[in-house]
Protein backbone atom coordinates (compact mmCIF):
# COMPACT_ATOMS: atom_id res chain seq x y z
CA UNK A 1 0.00 0.00 0.00
CA UNK A 2 1.54 3.55 -0.68
CA UNK A 3 1.81 5.81 1.95
CA UNK A 4 -0.94 8.54 2.30
CA UNK A 5 0.37 11.81 1.33
CA UNK A 6 1.94 14.61 4.28
CA UNK A 7 -0.48 16.80 3.11
CA UNK A 8 -3.58 14.58 3.55
CA UNK A 9 -2.17 13.40 6.77
CA UNK A 10 -1.86 17.06 8.48
CA UNK A 11 -5.18 18.06 6.62
CA UNK A 12 -6.65 14.80 8.54
CA UNK A 13 -8.71 13.82 5.26
CA UNK A 14 -10.17 10.90 6.94
CA UNK A 15 -9.19 8.30 3.80
CA UNK A 16 -5.21 9.24 4.94
CA UNK A 17 -5.79 8.71 8.16
CA UNK A 18 -7.13 5.18 7.98
CA UNK A 19 -5.04 4.47 5.01
CA UNK A 20 -1.98 5.24 7.55
CA UNK A 21 -3.81 3.26 10.89
CA UNK A 22 -5.02 -0.10 8.52
CA UNK A 23 -1.49 -0.13 7.08
CA UNK A 24 0.73 0.28 10.14
CA UNK A 25 -1.12 -0.62 13.06
CA UNK A 26 -0.75 -4.54 12.88
CA UNK A 27 2.86 -4.11 12.12
CA UNK A 28 2.96 -1.74 15.02
CA UNK A 29 1.26 -4.16 17.68
CA UNK A 30 3.25 -7.21 16.63
CA UNK A 31 6.17 -5.00 16.97
CA UNK A 32 5.32 -4.26 20.54
CA UNK A 33 4.15 -7.68 21.27
CA UNK A 34 7.71 -8.95 20.13
CA UNK A 35 9.49 -6.58 22.11
CA UNK A 36 7.42 -8.00 25.55
CA UNK A 37 4.33 -6.06 26.27
CA UNK A 38 1.10 -7.68 27.18
CA UNK A 39 -1.79 -7.43 24.33
CA UNK A 40 -2.80 -4.36 26.68
CA UNK A 41 -0.06 -2.46 26.98
CA UNK A 42 1.33 -3.27 23.66
CA UNK A 43 -2.06 -1.93 22.35
CA UNK A 44 -1.79 1.25 24.50
CA UNK A 45 1.64 1.58 22.98
CA UNK A 46 0.28 1.74 19.56
CA UNK A 47 -2.74 4.27 20.49
CA UNK A 48 0.15 6.38 22.03
CA UNK A 49 2.64 6.34 19.05
CA UNK A 50 -0.20 7.38 16.59
CA UNK A 51 -1.16 9.87 18.94
CA UNK A 52 2.59 10.96 19.14
CA UNK A 53 2.95 10.81 15.49
CA UNK A 54 0.57 13.44 14.86
CA UNK A 55 2.29 15.86 17.68
CA UNK A 56 4.94 15.35 15.70
CA UNK A 57 3.78 15.54 12.46
CA UNK A 58 4.97 19.41 11.89
CA UNK A 59 8.20 18.66 12.30
CA UNK A 60 8.22 15.23 10.27
CA UNK A 61 10.36 15.50 7.12
CA UNK A 62 10.01 12.84 5.60
CA UNK A 63 13.55 11.70 5.13
CA UNK A 64 12.66 8.45 6.89
CA UNK A 65 9.36 6.50 5.28
CA UNK A 66 6.35 6.78 7.84
CA UNK A 67 6.46 2.87 8.82
CA UNK A 68 10.38 3.44 9.98
CA UNK A 69 9.42 7.16 11.79
CA UNK A 70 6.45 4.76 13.66
CA UNK A 71 8.82 2.14 14.54
CA UNK A 72 11.20 4.90 15.72
CA UNK A 73 8.33 5.87 18.05
CA UNK A 74 6.93 2.70 19.11
CA UNK A 75 10.37 1.51 20.35
CA UNK A 76 11.17 4.88 22.18
CA UNK A 77 7.97 4.22 24.05
CA UNK A 78 9.10 0.74 24.48
CA UNK A 79 12.53 1.82 25.73
CA UNK A 80 13.54 -1.17 27.95
CA UNK A 81 14.23 -2.94 24.56
CA UNK A 82 17.18 -0.15 23.38
CA UNK A 83 18.71 -0.98 27.22
CA UNK A 84 17.98 -4.99 26.62
CA UNK A 85 19.76 -4.50 22.99
CA UNK A 86 22.73 -2.92 24.66
CA UNK A 87 23.26 -5.33 27.19
CA UNK A 88 22.66 -8.18 24.86
CA UNK A 89 25.55 -6.93 22.61
CA UNK A 90 28.05 -8.84 24.88
CA UNK A 91 27.98 -12.74 25.77
CA UNK A 92 25.35 -15.01 24.85
CA UNK A 93 25.00 -18.69 26.89
CA UNK A 94 23.80 -20.17 23.46
CA UNK A 95 27.53 -19.48 21.90
CA UNK A 96 29.18 -21.33 24.75
CA UNK A 97 26.17 -23.90 24.20
CA UNK A 98 27.12 -23.93 20.57
CA UNK A 99 30.70 -24.02 20.93
CA UNK A 100 30.46 -26.76 22.83
CA UNK A 101 29.21 -29.04 20.39
CA UNK A 102 32.96 -28.72 18.58
CA UNK A 103 36.20 -30.64 19.42
CA UNK A 104 39.37 -29.37 19.82
CA UNK A 105 40.63 -29.87 16.52
CA UNK A 106 37.56 -27.74 14.91
CA UNK A 107 35.22 -30.57 13.74
CA UNK A 108 31.85 -31.60 14.78
CA UNK A 109 31.68 -33.50 18.44
CA UNK A 110 27.76 -33.45 18.34
CA UNK A 111 26.94 -32.61 14.82
CA UNK A 112 23.82 -30.96 14.15
CA UNK A 113 20.30 -33.77 14.26
CA UNK A 114 17.21 -33.18 12.77
CA UNK A 115 16.01 -32.80 9.32
CA UNK A 116 17.71 -30.71 6.54
CA UNK A 117 14.77 -28.36 6.75
CA UNK A 118 14.61 -26.51 3.62
CA UNK A 119 10.79 -26.46 4.33
CA UNK A 120 9.84 -26.94 7.59
CA UNK A 121 6.55 -29.37 8.53
CA UNK A 122 3.50 -27.25 10.26
CA UNK A 123 4.84 -29.54 13.58
CA UNK A 124 7.77 -27.99 13.86
CA UNK A 125 6.47 -24.27 12.86
CA UNK A 126 4.52 -24.76 15.82
CA UNK A 127 7.53 -25.51 17.78
CA UNK A 128 9.23 -22.16 16.27
CA UNK A 129 6.16 -19.84 17.30
CA UNK A 130 6.72 -21.92 21.15
CA UNK A 131 10.08 -21.67 21.56
CA UNK A 132 9.92 -17.74 19.95
CA UNK A 133 8.34 -16.46 23.07
CA UNK A 134 11.56 -17.68 24.71
CA UNK A 135 14.01 -15.48 22.97
CA UNK A 136 15.32 -12.83 24.34
CA UNK A 137 13.23 -9.54 23.70
CA UNK A 138 15.97 -7.74 21.96
CA UNK A 139 16.57 -10.17 19.60
CA UNK A 140 13.22 -10.45 18.56
CA UNK A 141 12.63 -7.23 17.87
CA UNK A 142 15.58 -6.97 16.06
CA UNK A 143 14.38 -10.31 14.28
CA UNK A 144 11.36 -8.73 13.36
CA UNK A 145 12.66 -5.49 12.10
CA UNK A 146 14.98 -6.75 10.37
CA UNK A 147 13.67 -9.75 8.86
CA UNK A 148 9.71 -9.48 9.31
CA UNK A 149 9.24 -5.31 8.18
CA UNK A 150 12.82 -6.14 6.43
CA UNK A 151 13.83 -2.60 7.14
CA UNK A 152 17.31 -1.68 5.89
CA UNK A 153 19.83 -2.32 8.63
CA UNK A 154 21.14 1.61 9.08
CA UNK A 155 16.99 2.40 9.69
CA UNK A 156 17.37 -0.79 12.25
CA UNK A 157 20.47 -0.47 13.71
CA UNK A 158 19.01 3.33 14.59
CA UNK A 159 16.00 1.89 16.03
CA UNK A 160 17.32 -0.33 18.49
CA UNK A 161 20.32 1.61 18.76
CA UNK A 162 22.97 -0.60 17.89
CA UNK A 163 25.96 -1.17 15.56
CA UNK A 164 25.75 -3.28 12.08
CA UNK A 165 27.89 -5.63 13.69
CA UNK A 166 25.95 -6.21 16.60
CA UNK A 167 22.26 -6.57 14.60
CA UNK A 168 24.09 -9.51 12.83
CA UNK A 169 25.06 -10.87 15.87
CA UNK A 170 21.56 -10.75 17.27
CA UNK A 171 20.06 -12.01 14.48
CA UNK A 172 21.86 -14.93 14.26
CA UNK A 173 21.98 -15.85 17.61
CA UNK A 174 17.74 -15.73 17.38
CA UNK A 175 18.87 -18.50 15.17
CA UNK A 176 20.91 -20.40 16.80
CA UNK A 177 18.48 -20.19 19.85
CA UNK A 178 15.65 -21.37 18.13
CA UNK A 179 17.25 -24.32 16.58
CA UNK A 180 18.75 -25.77 19.42
CA UNK A 181 15.36 -25.41 21.10
CA UNK A 182 13.70 -26.97 17.71
CA UNK A 183 16.50 -29.77 18.30
CA UNK A 184 15.66 -30.29 22.02
CA UNK A 185 12.10 -31.28 20.45
CA UNK A 186 12.90 -33.45 18.32
CA UNK A 187 15.45 -35.41 20.37
CA UNK A 188 12.63 -35.65 22.54
CA UNK A 189 10.23 -37.21 19.68
CA UNK A 190 12.70 -39.40 18.48
CA UNK B 1 46.89 -23.21 3.12
CA UNK B 2 44.41 -25.87 4.47
CA UNK B 3 40.39 -26.24 4.22
CA UNK B 4 38.95 -24.05 6.89
CA UNK B 5 37.78 -26.36 9.72
CA UNK B 6 33.83 -26.96 10.65
CA UNK B 7 34.30 -24.70 13.82
CA UNK B 8 36.17 -22.14 11.42
CA UNK B 9 34.02 -22.42 8.66
CA UNK B 10 30.58 -22.05 11.36
CA UNK B 11 32.47 -18.83 12.65
CA UNK B 12 33.35 -17.16 9.38
CA UNK B 13 29.40 -17.50 8.07
CA UNK B 14 27.70 -16.76 10.88
CA UNK B 15 29.90 -13.41 11.71
CA UNK B 16 29.95 -12.25 8.28
CA UNK B 17 33.21 -11.92 7.72
CA UNK B 18 33.30 -14.59 4.71
CA UNK B 19 32.18 -12.25 2.84
CA UNK B 20 35.18 -9.70 3.42
CA UNK B 21 37.79 -13.31 3.22
CA UNK B 22 40.89 -14.22 0.81
CA UNK B 23 39.24 -15.66 -1.99
CA UNK B 24 41.71 -18.98 -1.11
CA UNK B 25 39.80 -18.67 2.07
CA UNK B 26 36.24 -18.37 0.68
CA UNK B 27 37.12 -21.29 -1.61
CA UNK B 28 38.61 -23.29 1.06
CA UNK B 29 34.85 -22.43 2.67
CA UNK B 30 32.69 -23.54 0.07
CA UNK B 31 34.67 -26.92 -0.57
CA UNK B 32 34.16 -27.56 3.30
CA UNK B 33 30.39 -26.68 2.50
CA UNK B 34 30.33 -28.99 -0.39
CA UNK B 35 31.55 -31.80 1.42
CA UNK B 36 30.70 -31.96 5.26
CA UNK B 37 27.21 -33.28 5.82
CA UNK B 38 26.71 -31.49 8.92
CA UNK B 39 27.75 -28.34 8.16
CA UNK B 40 25.06 -27.74 5.25
CA UNK B 41 22.38 -29.24 7.45
CA UNK B 42 23.10 -26.19 9.69
CA UNK B 43 23.18 -24.06 7.33
CA UNK B 44 19.85 -24.76 5.86
CA UNK B 45 18.64 -25.79 9.38
CA UNK B 46 19.52 -22.20 10.44
CA UNK B 47 18.27 -20.63 6.86
CA UNK B 48 14.30 -22.61 7.28
CA UNK B 49 14.27 -21.59 11.13
CA UNK B 50 14.79 -17.95 10.42
CA UNK B 51 11.90 -18.30 7.39
CA UNK B 52 9.94 -19.69 9.81
CA UNK B 53 10.44 -17.14 12.56
CA UNK B 54 10.18 -14.21 10.08
CA UNK B 55 6.22 -15.77 9.19
CA UNK B 56 5.63 -16.30 13.02
CA UNK B 57 6.52 -12.97 13.87
CA UNK B 58 4.41 -11.32 11.12
CA UNK B 59 1.28 -12.74 11.32
CA UNK B 60 -1.57 -11.21 12.90
CA UNK B 61 -2.09 -11.26 15.68
CA UNK B 62 -6.50 -11.43 16.45
CA UNK B 63 -9.52 -9.00 16.08
CA UNK B 64 -7.86 -5.31 15.80
CA UNK B 65 -10.93 -3.53 15.16
CA UNK B 66 -11.90 -2.16 18.81
CA UNK B 67 -7.99 -0.99 18.27
CA UNK B 68 -8.57 1.07 15.24
CA UNK B 69 -11.71 2.60 16.11
CA UNK B 70 -10.31 3.69 19.12
CA UNK B 71 -6.99 4.95 16.96
CA UNK B 72 -8.92 6.67 14.34
CA UNK B 73 -11.42 8.24 17.30
CA UNK B 74 -8.54 9.53 18.73
CA UNK B 75 -6.47 11.16 15.38
CA UNK B 76 -9.71 12.66 14.14
CA UNK B 77 -10.12 14.57 17.30
CA UNK B 78 -7.39 15.92 16.99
Amino acid sequence: MSEPSLAALKARDPEALAALVDDNMPRLLNGALGAGLSRADAEDAVAETFAAFFGQLERFEGRSSLRTYLFGILYHKAHHIRAKAAREQGHDDIEAVFEARFKEDGTWGRPPKGPEGEALDAEARRLIADCSEKLPEAQKSAFFLKESERLETEEVCNILGVSGTNLRVMLHRARLRLRECLERAWEAGS
Amino acid sequence: MGMPSCREVYGLRTSGELERCSWWLRMGASLHMAMCAHCRRLARQLEAVGAALRGHLAKPRGDLSALRRRILDRLSRG
